[in-house]
């Protein structure tokens, strides 16, 4: 009787033993289910997060590449109605401005990137010259800074439609 | 009237390029005015009012019986702005790409007369100072010439 009584015990104690030793299993299994969907999960948000950031991105580079685009229409402008002094500011604007955006958007812009290095020596020479009070004043003069910068507005410009074809290019 | 003013401008710029044509400085207060004589009475005057930045233009033919015609143009703040308003008012009513032909129309003829208008005075105006001036060093010459004569 007592040894019935300790062998049901026994195996009382291996139901309990194999009973935890399977809700165990299966509790690591569910927990690595659970881990490899939050894992899952995780690398789809920040693979989200990534194209996000790199929309937004794409759209400050197409934002900036428009504002100096309309930056170098303004030096047109004002050079066509010799307003030498605001031309020279917005000359100098466009000089500090290209080589921080090239450097920003670099990889945005394949090969305009030495383009962009051209089209800022167009206007840096133009801030130099506007800088002169007298620079304006001879219709040769007016004529080659005009010729210039209409150029350079139009480099700018094709730079900038590149860069919204390559965008869309990447978009699909 | 304004259309034969520049017409007339644009033959002066090639008649005083090809060397047909000679003008003569004069000097008003703070302007600067040069004088091309026709002869039978008749000239063309360029003059420029010039405030830093701010230049007038001011184009006319004098007949044996007074001024003829005339003509402006100067890039004063309000003349940019006017025509930085029209653009804007263009962008602004109209969503992008539906703004109505004709008002585009209006709005680039608006900025195409000034800006060459402008041009075609500002570059008359350098021609006719550039000729004068040679004018004034062949005078210069001549007296020199004069002089070492005795």
């Amino acid at each position: 009787m007592r040894i019935l009584r300790y062998a049901g015990r026994e195996r009382i104690r291996m139901i309990l033993h194999d009973f935890f030793d399977r809700s165990n299993s299966g509790v690591g299994l569910a927990g690595l289910a659970l881990t490899v969907g939050a894992l899952w999960q995780a690398t789809g948000a920040k693979k989200a997060a990534t194209e996000a950031r790199e929309a937004i991105r794409q759209r400050e580079a197409s934002d900036t590449f428009s504002e100096l685009g309309a930056l170098a229409g303004d030096v047109v402008q004002l050079l066509q109605f010799e307003r030498s002094k605001e031309a020279a500011v917005r000359a100098r604007d466009l000089v500090a401005r290209i080589p921080r955006d090239r450097a920003r958007f670099e990889r945005f812009l394949g090969g305009d990137s030495d383009k962009l290095k051209e089209i800022e020596s167009v206007f840096q020479g133009l801030a130099v010259k506007l800088s002169s009070e007298l620079f304006l004043e001879e219709r040769g003069a007016v004529k080659a800074a005009i010729a210039a910068a209409f150029e350079a507005n139009g480099e700018l410009n094709a730079v900038y439609g590149r860069l919204l074809a390559r965008l869309d290019k990447e978009d699909k | 009237m304004s259309d034969k003013a520049e017409e007339f401008a644009k033959q002066l710029l090639e008649k005083t390029d090809s060397g047909k044509l000679q003008w003569s400085a004069f000097w008003e207060g703070p302007s600067e005015n040069y004088r091309a004589d026709l002869g039978d009475g008749y000239s063309f005057s360029i003059k420029r009012v010039a405030d830093g930045d701010n230049k007038v233009l001011s184009f006319w033919l004098t007949g044996p019986e007074g001024i003829v015609l005339s003509a402006t143009a100067d890039n004063l703040p309000s003349t940019l702005s006017a025509i930085g308003k029209s653009a804007f008012a263009g962008s602004a009513v109209f969503p992008s790409g539906s703004i109505p032909l004709r008002a585009l129309m209006v709005e680039n003829s608006l900025e195409f007369t000034a800006t060459s208008r402008f041009r075609l005075f500002s570059d008359l105006f350098y021609t006719a100072r550039k000729n004068a001036s040679k004018e004034v060093q062949a005078v210069e010459k001549v007296q020199e010439l004069l002089a070492r004569l005795g």
